[in-house]
């Protein structure tokens, strides 16, 4: 089939404005103009979409589980024993938290600014979700994304007018300072589709799988003290230096409808300020 | 544009938010396999095998359903460029090794 010039000629200005439609699309100030209308106009519809997923993986979940769920059970049972003592041990320690709080007056908005966002999307490759908060309502870059329960969800890595996108922490090559219990300093390294890889621990460190990770204020990127997750499958080899292991997420994006944006007070203060001086 | 071609540029549409909003929330045996399972791309695919031979309308939804993608996904036009790549390739595919022949 032969095309005729003219036909070539309307296919090949069919084709150039594409292309220069998506070179200006490209642009950052036209790429966050355009976002920020879309995402404005689709937000009634996406929010409804993404909170009806939300309700439906919750119901499909036990369905999907069904068969670990005699041996989670007889695992969950032992950890309950457990528990028991430990919640004895954190009444106590509760008590004198909640002393020491009251005399120091360090309350979680005092710890953090912050503000309350609706989730609306997420990113079709990548672990990254939008957000309706952005820089209207005073968001910036880097900052902090966490739960209400103080968990570590990621952190913003690109804001537009209206609405945000943090990149989780489980996203690929994304890499950051943590502590595992009490003191065993270490990497975590997202891995993609909602999974992190806890590295760079010593292999003389008892790494027990259940213990609570912690984000540290080491690399300058989050506050320290968020819960990153806890240590699921430890895996050591004899021919490596370090010990690595599989973390279990304390944030599930999948289930989620809300997040806060921590705009930090003293502990992002705290950050910076550790990082000017290492410049 | 036809009413049909209108209603398919809605569905891509549609697809791209169900992609984006509701098919993050899912696993298969454990696995996040929704990341692989494309609506967008799916559709564009029938459209481009099943659409008569001279009907350039397979083009149009690879551009319009890559825009829809790229609005979730960055740089913006990597997703205009594989949609319309798969349907080159379709169209090639078609073209090239297959013949559909009716005796009626």
């Amino acid at each position: 089939m032969k095309i005729s010039f003219l036909n070539g000629l309307r296919i090949a200005i069919a084709a150039a404005a594409a292309m220069g439609l998506v070179a200006a699309l490209n642009l950052p100030q036209v790429n966050s103009a355009v976002k920020n209308a879309a995402y404005s106009a689709l937000e009634p519809v996406q929010s409804g979409i993404w909170n009806a997923g939300a309700g439906i993986h919750g119901f499909f979940e036990p369905l999907a589980k069904i068969n670990s769920a005699a041996a989670e059970n007889e695992q969950l049972r032992a950890q309950v024993s457990g528990l028991l003592a430990e919640t004895a041990r954190i009444s106590e320690l509760k008590k004198e938290n909640d002393f020491l709080r009251q005399g120091l007056n360090l309350e979680l908005d005092k710890e953090f600014d912050l503000k309350l966002a609706d989730i609306v999307a997420k990113d079709i490759a990548r672990d990254i979700l939008v957000i309706n908060k952005g820089r209207r309502n005073l968001i910036d870059l880097g900052m902090p994304v966490i739960t209400a329960q103080k968990s570590l969800v990621g952190k913003i890595s690109a804001i537009y007018e209206n609405y945000s996108e943090v990149t989780l922490a489980t996203s690929k090559d994304f890499t950051f300072d943590v502590r595992v219990g009490d003191g065993i300093d270490g990497l975590a390294k997202g891995q993609g589709e909602y999974r992190v890889q806890l590295d760079l621990i010593p292999k003389d460190k008892d790494l027990k799988s259940g213990t609570a990770v912690y984000t540290s204020a080491m690399g300058g990127i989050f506050p320290a003290g968020l819960l990153v997750g806890v240590v699921d499958k430890i895996s050591k080899n004899d021919v490596e230096t370090f010990q690595t292991a599989e973390l279990a997420p304390a944030f599930d994006a999948r289930g989620s409808k809300q997040v806060f944006v921590a705009s930090g007070k003293a502990p992002l203060e705290l950050v910076s300020g550790a990082k000017k001086n290492n410049d | 544009m036809t009413k049909r071609q209108l209603f398919l540029v809605a569905a891509l549409g549609a697809a791209a938010l169900v992609q984006v909003s509701l098919a993050p929330h899912f696993l298969v045996a454990g696995q996040a396999w929704m990341r692989w399972i494309n609506f967008v791309a799916v559709t564009i695919a029938v459209i481009a095998v099943f659409e008569k031979k001279n009907n350039k309308f397979s083009w149009v939804a690879a551009f319009t359903g890559g825009v829809f993608l790229d609005l979730y996904s960055n740089p913006f036009g990597l997703w205009i460029v594989i949609l319309v790549g798969a349907v080159a390739f379709i169209k090639l595919i078609l073209k090239k090794y297959v013949r559909i022949v009716s005796y009626w």
